[in-house]
């Protein structure tokens, strides 16, 4: 009889994945190893032995006990899950199963929160600064947070909209960028689609800063 | 809790088994009922586990096992495949299926079905009625007349037996699937008779050898 195999899927990955905490940021940004490993799985699920064939082929090879470290340190930052098996048949009198691993999203986008207290500093700091280049001499500051939290509101909106698209190239394409790259498209996407969803932004600004006369 | 089956190894509807190994393991009591309780379909050992204590006969998981393994060992029990699910913590679990090695198991030459003096009784009994009807003088060699009729079950079975194994009607097989072991079994039969008459006939004329 020959070997047959079959993935069994349980647990989905999604197309994007807003990550907020520290910790699986620094992941994502800075650990060449996690990057690497995301990498191979940009492809599809794969077992432990897929994983480890893969950095062989890289000529990264590691030991099983580093992989194993590599794939506790991505599920505890939620980047990577246990997404299904493998179930394999060798005969009628033995079937094996391996754990299938997968990304937890297609396309991983930091946003990590600002604290409140450094927030508003950064925002008394921006109105300065907008004042001082752009010729303004004051601002209303409940004005100019109502108009920066509809800003935020919106970045929020449409993020999860990435999240409905259907057309797997552009996601494709998303993801294959690192997550840097990621970040920039996403971003620069959602500022110009403030822009074209809220054409009267210059109106609404001027009603916050009093232009010098 | 949800789950998956996945079925890699598919019983198949009907086969003949025989041979020293088939006939140990269906001397156990506990062997008949395990596979009994399969009858419906490919249980994990959980589910046997429930069967035999539902049952009245509570077994631990060691015994169940070991039941298992000798009737995979015998070719009467195989395994079927996987049952998938997360359990209370999200974790994806496998627990596997077992299931009969066919829905209709033929044992033709099993001795735990002969109770040796009622099988002595009707031999003696089929004997005379046979020299009677077919006008014979003398009585009936009768161990020949046991190897003749033992042959002409065994006959019949592989009949059935390979027949559905060439067949791909599906009409057929759906109906298989759906019926009761007891159902099945008389309907089986007669199936098998006719196919023996149809294919074999020599094999009735064969018992006159034997007088």
């Amino acid at each position: 009889m020959n070997m047959k195999t079959q993935d069994v899927i349980i647990n989905r990955e999604r197309l994007l994945k807003t990550i907020y905490d520290l910790e699986s940021a620094k992941c994502l940004q800075d650990d060449k190893n996690c990057q690497l490993l995301l990498s191979f799985l940009l492809e599809g699920p794969m077992t432990f032995e897929d994983i480890k064939n893969s950095f062989i082929e890289v000529q990264a090879e590691k030991s099983d006990k580093t992989i194993y470290g590599y794939l506790n340190k991505l599920k505890k930052a939620d980047l990577v899950m246990e997404t299904g098996k493998r179930i394999i048949t060798f005969s009628e009198s033995q079937i094996k199963t391996l754990t299938l691993y997968s990304r937890t999203a297609k396309v991983f986008y930091i946003a990590i929160d600002i604290k409140k207290e450094i927030r508003e500093t950064y925002f008394e700091l921006i109105g300065k600064l907008l004042c001082q280049i752009l010729d303004y001499t004051d601002f209303d500051r409940d004005c100019f947070k109502k108009l920066y939290d509809d800003f935020i509101q919106s970045k929020r909106n449409d993020v999860q909209r990435i999240n409905e698209i259907e057309n797997s190239d552009i996601v494709e394409l998303i993801a294959s960028n690192d997550v840097r790259g990621t970040k920039f498209v996403i971003d620069t996407y959602m500022f110009f689609a403030f822009i074209a969803e809220n054409q009267n932004i210059a109106q609404e600004f001027n009603k916050c800063f009093k232009k010098k006369s | 809790m949800s789950f998956q089956d996945i079925i890699t190894n598919q019983q198949k509807l009907v086969q003949v088994m025989t041979g020293k190994m088939i006939e140990e393991a269906l001397e156990d009591d506990n062997h008949r009922y395990l596979l009994h309780y399969l009858f419906q379909g490919p249980l994990t050992v959980e589910e046997l586990k429930i069967a035999f204590k539902q049952s009245g006969n509570e077994k631990s998981d060691k015994t169940i096992y070991r039941y298992l393994n000798k009737l995979k060992k015998a070719g009467l029990v195989i395994e079927a495949g996987k049952r998938i699910y997360t359990d209370k913590d999200n974790q994806i679990k496998t627990q596997t299926l077992f299931a009969r090695i066919a829905k209709v198991i033929f044992t033709p030459f099993n001795k735990a079905d002969r109770d040796p003096n009622l099988k002595k009784k009707s031999l003696k009994i089929t004997s005379l009625i046979l020299k009677e009807k077919l006008g014979q003088k003398g009585n009936a060699d009768l161990n020949c007349l046991q190897n003749k009729i033992d042959n002409l079950v065994y006959s019949k079975q592989e009949l059935i037996a390979s027949y559905f194994q060439d067949t791909d009607n599906s009409e057929i097989i759906s109906l298989i699937q759906t019926m009761d072991i007891a159902e099945l079994f008389p309907i089986l039969d007669i199936a098998s008779w006719i196919l023996l008459l149809i294919e074999k006939p020599e094999i009735i004329n064969q018992i006159l050898d034997c007088f």
